[in-house]
């Protein structure tokens, strides 16, 4: 077969093979195919290649940054991620709290109670739960000064300590004026410092002091102290004009025990019954049984007539003396109420001698005070109620025994004078820093640059407490050590450590920097110190004295106060002074927390005002928000009118406290100082001959509640322990018959949280707030946010005011956060699923989803969802952001927040579900809030949330409310309730 | 006939003077031929000074955040919300006006919907910025679009919300494309016309080649026809949705089951006076008294009143269910309403939207331009505070007394509703400008001697 040459080609000119054509076939690689068709030369492209190589390889990235554990774990490291908690006390004044200080990562973020101290179990007030945010003050001092020109504290120390020897060489006077505290090794300090000068006194002074309690208690028993209260074991207290639930520095101690005979759990249930008489609206009167308003001037004589009813009418056994005295005793002249309560308020206290108690406020006069020891002794409830062993720590910190510096100070013989904290530029006024002025040297020593920094020469910052080393001694019995939980922030240095080189130096000894701790520890030495600190308290038994026997001598000053009484004009205008929930006394002017956290009773934030009953601003020509000038002896004050209902007429109260101008960006010019009113009126509480007139101007009072009024709504219940007896389910309304739901129920098959918050118990103290504004970086607003309807806080405390009593109003606190509805009415309306149902019943927000649209917040019937309107993070110092907790994010604008119920604690908690308590709940002093699992049947919630008497929020609206509350149950004398007009709702002067 | 029967049931002149079809073409289309004139030039400068403003006012609202506006924590909708449902509100008398009363073959449509039709198209845009701008972080506002991004954000279809977005924009396109729709022939008229080459370049882009064609006309008006019978439901659908924001929630004062006809009619309503607002003041300006003759201008007025009325009923509706349904939150809602801080609201409302209108209950009144204009700026006001009474009065007051407040307007939610109104007016403006205010083509369709005799022109 002839093979034939293949005849494939692949284009004409291969067809034709032309040769030039086929040779260029053989030249696989010519230059033509290579270059000629590809411009990449074999070159270019490695070059290429080379390039891309090393950009791919080299290009930027963040450092690298190993993480590497430790091999072996240190005892005390701060591990990342984890808190730790150390036992503290923190100190207002003499009194203290036990503590435990939640700290991350080495910085402490947030003050929890210490359950194993015995005054405060666990618990705290919203001073010590604020006191973290003190700590970070961006406003502290951040160095000693000498003539206001920063230097080091090495030479700061050396110039003070050679001005103190050559003042020990010189024999000169040297003055202490220091703020009260309750560290036995501080005083001891103190001693031995003055010890070392031939001419040296130290004085105390505090604007709330216990001067009259002091002298009182001396006149009455012989000794200058204040004795222990045991609410507890009261089941008929009689306050006059004591607070002891409110503004008190130990009033966290206090309301524990009043709540342990508050608790109603089934109808077998007692329940105490708290009588009040005052003249200002105090906590501690929004939670009488029985309230009566009185003028300052009109309380001695109320006393007087009560001990003579008791005598009279119940026969109760008095020295001949008392006798003496109530023959002189008119009767007091009022209305039905008055008489109807002075009776019933005489029945009780006779019928529960022993377990009665009478409490009169701290700074009511001497007299007043000497009647109420009387009243306890006569009632038998020394040793019983009022323990005649454990003394509450106290020190002569009053005004009268100032004088004496003052007088040496105005004589221009002091040549060295040392303040120590307090702040009293401020609190005594121009005539004391007229007097300061005069002395040589003046040193100071202060956390901030206060009114007192402004006008000394040598100081010095003071460490926080957080950052130092102490003690305290709160009552016989009771031992505590505070401990650094930081490094000092600044360049600051605790009082104690100051005063221990001092000592040194001029004793001639080489000082060290552990000497101040050294102090402590030899204090405690009859202590395990590793237990001390671990357990943040120790406790020893009260050495055994005498009882108490009240001394008749006493009575003179009585019957000369009553005698005077009578002589003095009446129907004055009558002024009555209180301590601040916000400030105190002053020393928080600068705290943001607690000048926005609303006012227990008024509710208003960023302000002191002039307080008066409708009739008295009708008296006066006067309405909300309007000014009035008060005036006693030279001095005077321009305060806003707030119309408080339940005061007796022509009384007016206000707060000190405020109008500083040296604490600082947040609380310079905040209110009005009313100090010099208070000392015009020589330090008394009280004044009379007030002279009030309208001033022209109008004042804006940001107040977080406007209406006051229930408007007979299923908001709250109550009843009377009777009532509740016979009726113990009485919230039950069943108005609209069975509430149907269209959808089936959430299937809640793991944990379903709920809670309970017991109205019966709530006090109203605000704790609870403040604990939510420290653990969930709540942020501050400012008081022009605050007036349009802005303010921040996840939790607030509603509180309704209730005429059915004409003569004073019945108040109900409500604590009012998200409800965590089952059916939630937020959860449906928004559009991008921001907020939603867990399935452990939580009603969560999605932070990062949320666009803002605020329908969630029009939608919740109870008005607890909170918009960020700005950043309101924005400006924060570098120190603040220190305090916020780092497991909860910080909210940026636009966007819906809430309570979580701590959601960050329940996911840590986990492990061991039985425990995880909120923050509002692990700082509520009277045990009002329980929060758990509601699926376990053996949690204190489950059971408590089946009681009778718990009722939920608004439950028509069948929201299913994962919160219920336990109604209040009142117990007001049986005699005095015929004065309740039951079931009409007569509304309240509006307040808007 | 009896003469006299025929006089009363004589059949007014849609379409008044002898004119001719070209001298409908010429007056329509003239000014669009001329420069604006001097008047026309400080009405834009007003206008949008106005616009400008108000969009600078929303972007500083964006840099500083809603808290610039009055809104606040019991009222977290004031201002923003209320300008969306009255302009969206505003936004239903021109669809009303080309689809329904096509479909019931009132003729007398013809020269007053392509206004009334971009009026919605205006008052919708105005309309939409609001729900965009009201939300506290609007970078985010796509997260109100279910739109499927690897981010997995998606929309939660239970909120009344998210309805009104799909609502709102569905609207916003079909009103949009029907009105484009009727335009294509006039588009084509002024595309012959016009000598100016860019102008000629535009229309005839727009005109999508339109040649007047039996074949083109027949496609024409059964697409129409198509749009109308789409744009009739959404008409009731829009504003009934927009009312499910407040009637779906448990707010005393939203809850309301008469919520979406309330609306529907209250939308209709306020869209009217609008229109009428508008007309009365083109025709004057553009001197087309006899292309939009007073006839026209009645019967507008006749529906202003007919929705008055329905308003007042519903006004009063609300009261008795209140009362009848012993509810006591129901009950003080709309105590508060009358009584409250804000009862004077509710009095401008009453007076506004139900007492003025009965004005045109006297014809000389219905044929009064000075009377309508004050009527229709009177019921605009009403619309207005209505949906301040429903939305903000109801928010102050609430269940619980203890979270109650007031609400305060600032100057910047004075300036963005401020803005919203240049907004509108500046489109407006621009639109009599280049576009044919009255359909040229429809209007040609209803003289006399257009149709074959004994066909039509009826009213």
């Amino acid at each position: 077969m002839e093979t034939t040459e293949k005849t494939y080609w692949k284009s004409f000119e291969e067809l034709s093979k032309k040769a030039s054509y086929l040779k260029s076939l053989q030249n696989e690689f010519s230059p033509k195919s290579a270059e000629g068709a590809f411009p990449l030369t074999r070159k270019k492209f490695l070059s290429l290649l080379g390039a891309s190589l090393a950009l791919a390889t080299t290009s930027c990235r963040r450092p690298v940054q190993k993480i590497l554990p430790y091999v072996k774990q240190p005892e005390n490291a701060a591990l990342p991620g984890m808190a730790k908690y150390y036992a503290s006390v923190f100190s207002l004044g003499n009194f203290t709290q036990g503590i435990l200080v939640k700290t991350r990562e080495g910085r402490p973020i947030k003050i929890e109670g210490n359950p194993d101290h015995p005054l405060s179990s666990g618990k705290t007030s919203t001073f010590a739960q604020a006191s973290i945010l003190d700590l970070y003050d961006p406003d502290r001092m951040k160095a000693p000064l000498i003539f206001d020109k920063q230097v080091s504290w090495k030479e700061w120390l050396r110039v003070t300590s050679t001005i103190l020897k050559n003042a020990k060489l010189g024999n000169q006077k040297i003055r202490i004026l220091a703020e009260s505290n309750a560290s036995p090794t501080l005083e001891k300090v103190f001693k031995e410092f003055l010890g070392q000068f031939g001419n040296a006194v130290k004085y105390e002074f505090e604007p709330v002091n216990q001067e009259k309690a002091r002298s009182a208690f001396y006149k009455s028993f012989g000794t200058s102290e204040l004795p222990k209260l045991h609410l507890d074991k009261a089941q008929v207290v009689l306050s006059l004009n004591s607070d002891f639930l409110g503004n008190q520095a130990d009033s966290v101690t206090h309301i524990q025990k009043w709540v342990k005979n508050r608790k109603v759990r089934s109808t077998k249930d007692n329940l105490s019954r708290l009588f009040v008489v005052e003249s200002s609206f105090s906590l501690t009167g929004t939670n009488a049984d029985n309230r009566l308003a009185l003028k300052p001037s009109e309380l001695l004589s109320f006393s007087l007539n009560l001990l003579k009813r008791l005598v009279t009418k119940h026969g109760l056994t008095v020295s001949s003396q008392t006798q003496n005295l109530l023959q002189e005793v008119e009767e007091f002249k009022g209305n039905e109420y008055i008489e109807a309560f002075l009776n019933a308020a005489a029945e009780d206290l006779a019928s529960h001698q022993g377990t009665s108690l009478v409490v009169v406020g701290a700074q009511e006069s001497e007299e007043l005070q000497i009647v109420g020891h009387l009243l306890n002794s006569v009632l038998n409830n020394m040793g019983k109620t009022v323990d005649d062993k454990v003394t509450t720590a106290s020190s002569k910190n009053g005004y009268t025994s100032l004088e004496l510096l003052l007088k040496e100070l105005e004589a221009g013989q002091v040549d060295v004078l040392i303040t120590v904290g307090g702040n009293p530029v401020y609190h005594l006024g121009k005539k004391f820093e007229a007097a300061l002025s005069k002395a040589r040297t003046t040193l100071r020593l202060s956390q901030k640059c206060d009114e007192t920094c402004l006008t000394s020469q040598y100081v010095a910052p003071l460490s926080h407490y957080l950052e130092a080393w102490g003690d305290s001694a709160p009552e016989t019995g009771v031992y505590s050590v505070h401990q650094p939980m930081i490094r000092p922030l600044y360049k600051t240095k605790s009082e104690g450590e100051i005063f221990t080189h001092w000592t040194k130096y001029v004793q001639g000894k080489k000082s060290e920097e552990q000497d101040w701790l050294a102090e402590i520890k030899n204090t405690s030495k009859k202590f395990d110190w590793k237990k001390l600190l671990h357990d943040g308290v120790a406790l020893s038994a009260p050495s055994p004295r005498s009882s108490l026997s009240f001394r008749n001598e006493a009575l003179n000053a009585v019957q000369e106060a009553y005698k005077k009484l009578k002589t003095l004009s009446q129907g004055t205008f009558e002024l009555q002074f209180e301590t601040s929930p916000h400030t105190y006394d002053g020393r928080w002017a600068n705290h943001a927390w607690l000048l926005e956290l609303p006012h227990p009773v008024t509710k208003i934030t960023w302000d002191n005002v002039a307080s008066m009953s409708p009739e008295t601003a009708k008296e006066l020509h006067v309405k909300q928000e309007d000014q009035i000038l008060i005036e006693i002896g030279n001095q005077s004050a321009v305060l806003p009118v707030f119309i408080q209902a339940g005061l007796a007429e022509k009384v007016i109260t206000t707060e000190i406290g405020f109008g500083r101008t040296a604490s600082g960006r947040v609380g310079n010019n905040v209110g009005v100082n009313v100090y010099p009113l208070l000392q015009a009126n020589e330090f008394s509480w009280a004044a009379r001959d007030v002279k009030v007139s309208k001033v022209f101007g109008h004042y804006k009072i940001a107040s977080t509640q406007v209406h006051h009024d229930l408007m007979g709504r299923p908001i709250l219940f109550d009843a009377t322990l009777e009532e509740y007896q016979k009726n113990p389910a009485f919230p039950a309304h069943e108005e609209h018959g069975e509430l149907i739901r269209l959808y089936p129920s959430h299937k809640y098959e793991g944990h379903k949280w709920g809670m309970v918050i017991d109205m019966n118990s709530c006090v109203g103290c605000s704790a609870c707030v403040v604990a939510c504004d420290a653990e969930n970086n709540v942020p501050v607003v400012g008081k022009a946010q605050v007036l349009k309807g802005r303010e921040m806080q996840w939790m607030r405390i509603d509180r309704y005011y209730d005429s059915r009593n004409q003569y004073s109003p019945a108040v109900f606190h409500q604590p009012m956060l998200c409800q965590h509805c089952d059916d939630a009415p937020c959860e449906t309306v928004c559009p991008v699923s921001a907020t939603t149902h867990s399935d452990e019943g939580i009603n969560q927000m999605t932070y990062n989803r949320c666009v803002g649209t605020r329908y969630c917040s029009n939608n919740c019937p109870y008005k607890v969802r909170r918009f960020n309107y700005f950043n309101f993070n924005y400006e924060m110092s570098e120190s603040e952001k220190l305090v916020k907790n780092p497991d909860v994010t910080v909210r940026a604008r636009g966007v819906m927040e809430k309570c979580t119920f701590c959601i960050q604690r329940i996911n840590a908690g986990k492990n061991d579900p039985d425990h995880i308590v909120t923050a509002c709940q692990q700082a509520c002093p009277a045990d009002a809030i329980v929060f758990g699992d509601v699926n376990n049947k053996d949690s204190e919630v489950f059971k408590l949330s089946k009681l009778s008497h718990g009722f939920h929020v608004l439950r028509e609206l069948n929201t299913l409310p994962a919160i219920t509350y336990l109604a209040k149950v009142r117990n007001p004398h049986p005699q005095l309730i015929a004065f309740e007009k039951r079931g009409t709702s007569t509304h309240e002067p509006a307040h808007s | 006939m009896n003469p006299h029967i025929a006089e009363v049931i004589e059949t007014p002149q849609l379409v008044l003077g002898r004119k001719s079809r070209s001298d409908i073409t010429e007056l329509i289309a003239k000014p669009l031929d001329e420069f604006p004139t001097r008047r026309w030039w400080i009405a834009f400068l007003i206008t949008s000074s106005l616009m400008v403003y108000g969009f600078t006012c929303i972007g500083w609202t964006f840099y500083n955040g809603i808290g610039l506006w009055g809104n606040n924590n019991p009222v977290g909708w004031g201002f923003d919300i209320v300008n969306f449902v009255f302009w969206i509100g505003i936004g239903h008398a021109g669809t009303l006006i080309s689809a329904i009363l096509f479909l019931f073959r009132q003729k007398w449509r013809c020269s007053i919907n392509r206004a009334a039709e971009a009026m919605t198209i205006f008052a919708v845009m105005c309309a939409g910025i609001f729900p965009l701008i009201h939300v506290g972080r609007p970078w985010f506002a796509w997260f109100l679009f279910p739109l499927p991004t690897q981010l997995h954000v998606w929309v939660n279809f239970r909120s009344p919300l998210l309805w009104d977005v799909f609502a709102v924009s569905t609207y916003f396109l079909i009103s949009a494309l029907f009105w484009f729709m009727g335009l294509i022939p006039d588009l084509a008229t002024l595309r012959d016309r016009t000598k100016n080459p860019i102008k000629k370049t535009i229309y005839a882009l727009l005109s999508l080649g339109w040649r007047g064609s039996s074949h083109q006309w027949k496609h024409y008006e059964s697409a129409y026809m198509i749009f109308a019978g789409l744009s009739t439901p959404l008409v009731l659908s829009v504003h009934s949705i927009v009312s499910f924001d407040f009637a779906t929630s448990i707010i005393p004062g939203w809850h309301t089951t008469i919520f979406p006809p309330y609306f529907v009619v209250g939308a209709i309503f306020g869209g009217f006076a609008m229109v009428l607002l508008l007309l009365v003041a083109t025709r004057k300006l553009f001197k087309l008294e006899h292309l939009i003759t007073l006839t026209h201008l009645d019967a507008m007025n006749k529906i202003i009143l007919f929705c008055s009325l329905v308003i007042g009923y519903a006004y009063a509706t609300e009261l008795f269910t209140a009362w009848y349904s012993g509810n006591q939150f129901e009950q003080y809602a709309f105590l508060n309403r009358i009584t409250g801080p804000y009862g004077w609201t509710y009095g401008v409302m009453v007076l506004c939207n139900v007492l003025a209108p009965q004005l045109f209950w006297v014809r000389k009144l219905r044929h009064n331009t000075f009377a309508m204009l004050v009527v229709a700026v009177l019921v605009t006001i009403g619309m207005w505070f209505e949906r301040f009474v429903i939305i903000a009065t109801s928010l102050t007051r609430d269940f619980l007394p203890s979270s109650w407040g007031m609400y305060y307007p600032t100057w910047v939610d004075l300036s963005i509703l401020a803005g919203s109104f240049g907004l509108f007016l500046t489109l407006y403006l621009l639109f009599v400008r280049v576009l044919p205010v009255i359909s040229i083509s429809e209007i040609k369709g209803i003289m006399k001697k257009s149709a074959p005799i004994g066909e039509s022109d009826d009213v």
